[in-house]
């Protein structure tokens, strides 16, 4: 196992993987301090709903009382995106959390037991794999319905396979390791030897590759919102405010950026949450990479 | 294995390859079904109406086909319907589904040729370039626009590039795939469509209006649907290739008196291709995904755009068969990429390891 | 003038995240012409770093601090510094004058190439002149040859490669061919040199001893078992006629038997190709069997050089002693040598060897040792060796 202090120190040295860690930490901030920056107005009786300025479907430029403008339906730019930056959170945090425990629980079934249990799992995530992601989690969004728990679900369905066949292949290699064995010898239950033997040794890697699957899953989450399969109209959601500036890409004539701030703004903070977790995510794929190992 | 005593033969290899891909068709269409389960009698039921009119009676096709039969009948009724080419009827575009996909399908295909030549060289020259560059300018230059391309979104990034060279450069490159006037020219009787692929017609035609046109309309999507996923190969590359660059190999070409050119791109390249030819499955399911969110954005009539419409109208036949459809095409073009994987790395069919 | 390398104070250092790693400090040693120097040491002592250091392919984080390289390329001339020598010349010098054996063939062959392809890409690269002249011959045979319709088809085509060829034969790196050579299509007319090299390939195939060349030729390495592989490589490093051959370990990973084959292969085609071999091993009983001379290496620095015979005859330095002692004999309990080899990020001051050589004192602990002659070819670098045979250089 790698030294914590080395990963730490490669990390250092690597200045793309700190304009990482900035990036999410002021994400985590802004997510955290949402009802101070963008503070909900009085009597809001959802504070994830964006409040309204009127019903006017043009988009209006900054001004003091929206300093990022307002989309068409007046809907806030400014607490959008705060507040958006918690749904996104969100969104990340509880699908990659039930993956994960499907993963993990499916994954060292199939590898501790193997057998048929193994063939009867390995085949279903044959299954989820023989569709491309989005298109899949598509049609389960349509066929719950939409909304934004369809979403989240539809994200489960297709992301656990490759956790299951990851945490499998680990554990099947951990299974062999002399400890194992022993414990064994000595009459450990299965699920003690699971639990205590195999999971601690083998879900390193699970979990960084999970920590960094967030990025991925809000760009999915936010790519069916865009495409109006998500949250329902005005919650604070990313994806969803670019959507309210498909009307709005070319202005007036002679003035074609006019509503430039509908689409530049809410796709800024996609665009920066996702580029923290893969800066992130790319400089400890180099760091636990053994092939490129200590340089 | 015992049974084949000759299963290392690449024979044997395609056999062993081709028998998983049944189960898997039908885990996938099992899949699909389970969807389909989600809704009521009346709801399924059209999948079996082929002409608007059979609507006005819902109950007679609900009893004509068992909609409240047992599961496994119901299954067997509805793959042998698939069997039969009846996918049901397309609401958004009001033609049965199986003629739907025929017509958005040259669209899509379009698209497909320009990009995937563009992102698979592209992201092989630039992965190992950066490779061949470790730790320099042009490593991290390529990185961080890797990382950059791989986090944008695609939709986000499509309508940036609508704003800035349809709004900004008034026009100049269009959404949607042609303009009025040669939309007109192209279904006139003058003009033969002969494959549906606009550029390719219009060559064939001798019309370069049409052509011109054509291109510039396929301009942002092709890009669109480019960036994100040369950045993906790219990274993919750049690590293949350092890895391979490392091996024994590459210091025996280089003891040999090989420039470093010829070390790096015939002896290092080849063998880093590889890994990245066994993802290229992968690639086909990025490359769909892209479509879909391309082609709404750019409006650009495809299979893609299809199954928006169908989505946001919930039309339910068409969404279930989009999805069938991009799992079968998928399975089968894993199958073609395993095979050619085992052409090219000869190890592969002599380890006789199925992917 | 005797010698074919000299190397003087060579010095490599490895600046890692641990820190800097002193990996050769102040290397000397000579190889003389047609001879065999077994360099002995054990596993990252620094062997394989000097063989890489000799053709300048010591890879990052490693770098060659100081020191000098100086290969007589042609007999006569001034001997060149290997490492001040542009990156042409060195290049034209690898696999030509200086080549290598790996010591793993599966690893030293590329997967992806027959063994025809990465042993005549050798010949095509180093001995262009001599491949085009063999076309050259060929095409000259078959414009003379008998006169008939389909040679008067061919005729544009053979005077095309004609031309190709004499200017190649005249200036292997003339810039027409070349141009061709990167033209698809075109450089098709240069098939025959392809073809040539590849007879040329069978040709060494047969010298290195695989039987049935010509199909040998044809396949990739993982079908070829590790024996014939190796021979597959000392056939690519033989390709040049090298004057220095620099074999790194070739029988490691080898059968013992196949081992025996390959040294003996070794000794024959040495004689033949009249070349000089620096052959590494951590083996002493391997290099009894085929040096002449030998230097034993301790934890980046020589410390005994001296004719085979007189090195098993009369070991002087500690450390020589001791892994003679540890070879096992039979009937004899082998000595293992007490106490570990040291971290090449904290090396001990002074002599490296003195934290487990029993005969070690204060002067060990402080100062480094300098190499002495203490009997003619006998170099020893030993602080207390040298009071021993009297013949000191204090």
């Amino acid at each position: 196992m790698m030294g914590l202090r080395f990963v730490l120190y490669q990390l250092k040295k690597n200045p793309l993987s700190i304009i990482g860690v900035a990036i999410l930490i002021t994400f985590i901030i802004i997510a955290i301090l949402a009802p101070f920056i963008a503070p909900p107005p009085e009597g809001h009786y959802d504070r994830y709903m964006i409040p309204r300025d009127g019903f006017s479907p043009t988009p209006q430029p900054p001004s003091e009382e929206h300093i990022f403008g307002t989309t068409e339906g007046q809907y806030d730019i400014f607490y959008g995106v705060i507040w958006g930056t918690r749904s996104a959170f969100q969104v990340g945090l509880i699908v990659i959390g039930v993956v994960l425990v499907i993963g993990i629980l499916l994954g060292s079934l199939s590898g501790y037991f193997g057998g048929i249990i193994d063939e009867i799992i390995m085949r279903i995530t044959d299954i989820f794999l023989a569709f491309p992601a989005l298109i899949l989690a598509m049609a389960i969004t349509v066929a719950l319905g939409p909304s934004l728990k369809s979403v989240m679900l539809a994200l489960i369905t297709v992301s656990w396979p490759p956790y299951a066949r990851l945490i499998r292949g680990d554990i099947l290699v951990v299974r062999e390791e002399d400890y194992v064995e022993a414990s064994r010898g000595i009459g450990s239950s299965h699920l003690r030897i699971i639990t205590r033997h195999i999971l601690p040794n083998s879900i390193y890697p699970t979990l960084i590759m999970a920590s960094l699957d967030i990025g991925a899953v809000v760009l999915a989450a936010a790519a069916l919102s865009f495409l109006g399969l998500g949250a329902p109209e005005g919650y604070a959601d990313w994806g969803q405010m670019i959507n309210f500036s498909r009307n709005w890409i070319v202005g007036p004539p002679g003035d074609p950026l006019a509503y430039w701030y509908t689409v530049t703004i809410p796709g800024i903070f996609i665009f920066l949450f996702v580029m923290g977790w893969n800066l992130l995510g790319d400089s400890f794929r180099d760091i636990l990479d053994p092939r490129l190992a200590r340089r | 294995m015992q049974l084949w005593g000759f299963a290392l033969e690449f024979r044997a290899y395609i056999i062993r390859r081709l028998a998983l891909v049944v189960p898997v068709l039908f885990g996938v269409s099992l899949l699909v079904f389970a969807l389909l389960q989600m809704f009521s009698p009346v709801e399924r039921a059209a999948l079996y109406v082929t002409d608007p009119k059979q609507f006005a009676n819902i109950t007679e096709i609900i009893e004509k086909y068992g909609l409240n039969d047992p599961l496994w009948v119901q299954y067997g009724n509805w793959i042998s319907q698939i069997f039969h080419g009846n996918l049901g009827w397309s609401k958004v575009v009001s033609l049965p589904v199986t003629d739907a996909i025929l017509n958005f399908l040259p669209a899509t295909l379009e698209l497909a040729i320009f990009a995937t030549p563009l992102i698979i060289l592209g992201g092989i020259f630039l992965g190992s370039k950066a490779a061949a560059h470790k730790d320099k300018a042009v490593d991290h230059i390529t990185r961080a626009g890797a990382i950059m391309g791989w986090s944008l979104p695609t939709f986000w990034l499509g309508l940036m590039l609508l704003m800035i060279f349809y709004g900004f450069f008034s026009g100049l490159f269009p959404p949607e795939r042609l303009s009025t006037a040669m939309n007109i020219v192209v279904h006139s009787e003058a003009f033969t469509q002969y494959t549906g692929l606009h550029f390719l017609d219009a060559i064939l035609n001798g019309n370069w209006q049409v052509l011109g046109d054509s291109l510039r309309h396929l301009f942002l999507p092709v890009i669109t649907l480019t960036v994100v996923q040369l950045a993906f190969i790219m990274r993919l590359m750049r690590s293949s290739m350092l890895e391979s660059l490392g091996k024994g190999y590459i210091l025996t070409a280089r003891a040999k008196g090989l420039d470093e050119n010829t070390v790096v791109s015939k002896h290092a390249r080849r063998n880093a291709l590889i890994p990245v030819l066994t993802i290229a499955g992968y690639i086909f399911a990025l490359l769909v995904n892209g479509v879909v969110i391309t082609e709404t954005i750019f409006n650009y009539k495809g299979l893609g755009w299809w199954a928006w419409q169908s989505a946001i109208h919930l039309d339910i036949p068409s969404v279930l068969a989009f999805a069938l459809f991009n799992g079968i095409l998928f399975v089968l073009t894993n199958l073609v990429v395993d095979l050619l994987y085992a052409k090219i790395d000869p190890r592969v069919r002599l380890g006789g390891q199925a992917a | 003038m005797n010698e074919l390398l000299k190397i003087r104070g060579l010095t490599v250092r490895f600046y890692t995240y641990e820190g800097v790693v002193q990996a050769l400090e102040d290397v000397n040693l000579d190889i003389n012409r047609k001879e065999t120097f077994g360099l002995v040491g054990e596993t990252g002592c620094g062997k394989t770093l000097t063989a890489l250091s000799i053709l300048r392919l010591v890879f990052a984080p490693g770098q060659i601090e100081s020191g000098s390289i100086y290969f007589n390329v042609d007999n006569g001339n001034e001997p060149v510094d290997l490492l001040t020598i542009s990156e042409d010349q060195i290049r034209a010098i690898r696999g030509s004058k200086i080549s290598m054996v790996f010591q793993e063939p599966g690893a030293a062959l590329n997967p992806v190439y027959t063994i025809g392809d990465q042993i005549s890409e050798v010949i095509l690269l180093h001995r262009r002149q001599e491949v085009a002249q063999k076309a050259l011959r060929t095409v000259n045979k078959l414009l003379a040859g008998k006169k008939g319709f389909i040679s008067l088809l061919a005729k544009p085509v053979w005077l095309m490669e004609r031309g190709l060829y004499q200017r190649i034969a005249q200036n292997p790196r003339a810039e027409g061919p070349r141009i061709v050579s990167r033209i698809l299509l075109v450089r098709g007319l240069l098939w025959r040199l392809k073809g040539e090299s590849i007879k040329m390939t069978i040709d060494l195939l047969k010298e290195v001893e695989i039987p049935d060349p010509a199909r040998v030729a044809r396949q990739h390495p993982h079908q070829l078992s590790g024996g014939m592989k190796q021979r597959g490589v000392i056939a690519m490093a033989l390709a040049c006629s090298p004057k220095l051959l620099i074999a790194d370990e070739p029988t490691t990973s080898l059968d013992v038997t196949i081992q025996a084959q390959i040294l003996q292969l070794l000794n024959q085609l040495k004689s033949e190709f009249e070349s000089s071999i620096l052959y590494i091993t951590h083996d002493l009983g391997v290099a009894a069997e085929i040096c002449d001379r030998v230097g034993v290496m301790y934890s980046g620095s020589l410390c005994e050089i001296a004719p085979v015979d007189e090195i098993y005859a009369n070991p002087l330095h500690p450390y020589t002693k001791a892994l003679l002692a540890a070879v096992p004999k039979p009937g004899v309990e082998p000595h293992a040598i007490g106490g570990i080899v040291p971290d090449p990020l904290a090396l001990p001051s002074g002599c490296r060897f003195h934290p487990r050589c029993p005969s070690a004192t204060e002067i060990c602990r402080e100062h480094i040792p300098t190499m002495g002659e203490l009997a003619p070819g006998h170099f020893v670098a030993c602080h207390n060796c040298q009071g021993e045979t009297g013949g000191s250089s204090r």
